[in-house]
């Protein structure tokens, strides 16, 4: 019985809120930070419509404020923790998207964060945000 | 009520999450074999990477480079296998927490993300589990 949980360190699940809590933050604080350049500077948002249609992106006039405000919603989103499923699935397709039409022309190495985003946010989806999350709270009080 | 906090919190999707815990294991066990794997089986690109981390002022580079390489392959096949993940997830995260200090942080959050990520998947991994779809789950059913 020890050496099982020498093995699987059981004691460790105390920390799951904490280690959902700062995967959050860390991806909800990267994907405010990528896209702030584009939502504070109209500039920065033509650029990356050109960026789009370059990479074949139908309407990309359409697509790049989508895209940049989509991300910025699930990063605030997860940050805070509210309606983090929802958040979670947004962000996994977005960057499913990422993959098929740029990331996958980087190989490997160039799409893995992506793929980060892609998995985070479909584990958010799944599991929730943890016990240190607005959702969290809105389902105690609503219970 | 009950039906609008549900579809807020979308907590039917909540029995996918073991699924997506073997996806997060595949993608990080993967990408770490597949980063490590060349520097453990050739002897010169060993002294490359060597190299590197005496430029990044590490300690005894000639020791920490095989220790750390060797180190993310084992990590990589338990993370795969789901043996010894609650370990597999602290050696991940802590040497990730090293390689932000000694280099990423001189390319920026952009740089870091990657690194920041596997951290906050290593952590997640320690502290939650492995999930159902691993041998840790297998052996602590057993016992």
């Amino acid at each position: 019985m020890r050496l099982v949980e020498t093995l699987t360190l059981p004691v460790l699940s105390r920390g799951s809120d904490a280690a959902m809590l700062l995967m959050r933050l860390v991806v909800g604080g990267f994907l405010i930070f990528g896209v702030w350049d584009n939502i504070a500077s109209a500039e920065r948002m033509t650029e990356f419509e050109g960026f789009l249609s370059k990479f074949g992106f139908p309407s990309p006039e359409f697509m790049a404020p989508l895209s940049v405000w989509a991300q910025f919603a699930c990063g605030v989103a997860f940050i805070t923790g509210f309606a983090t499923r929802w958040a979670g699935l947004i962000c996994a397709f977005n960057f499913v998207v990422a993959i098929a039409m740029v990331d996958h022309h980087q190989g490997i190495r160039g799409a893995f964060p992506s793929a980060c985003l892609v998995v985070i946010g479909l584990y958010l989806a799944t599991y929730g945000p943890g016990r240190l999350a607005f959702d969290a709270w809105l389902a105690r009080r609503s219970a | 009520m009950t039906s609008l906090r549900r579809l807020l919190t979308l907590t039917p999707l909540h029995p996918g999450s073991d699924v997506i815990l073997l996806l997060v294991r595949l993608l990080v066990g993967g990408f770490l074999l597949f980063s490590a794997a060349p520097y453990g089986l050739e002897g010169a690109k060993l002294a490359e990477f060597a190299a590197f981390m005496g430029k990044y002022g590490f300690a005894a580079p000639h020791l920490m480079a095989p220790l750390s390489v060797w180190a993310m392959l084992l990590a990589s096949l338990a993370l795969i296998a789901g043996f010894g993940t609650g370990w597999a997830g602290l050696v991940v995260a802590f040497n990730f927490v090293v390689a932000i200090a000694m280099v990423d942080r001189l390319q920026g959050i952009t740089g870091s993300f990657p690194s920041a990520c596997l951290i906050a998947m290593g952590l997640l991994l320690a502290a939650v589990g492995p999930g159902r779809y691993a041998l840790d789950a297998r052996i602590a059913k057993n016992s």
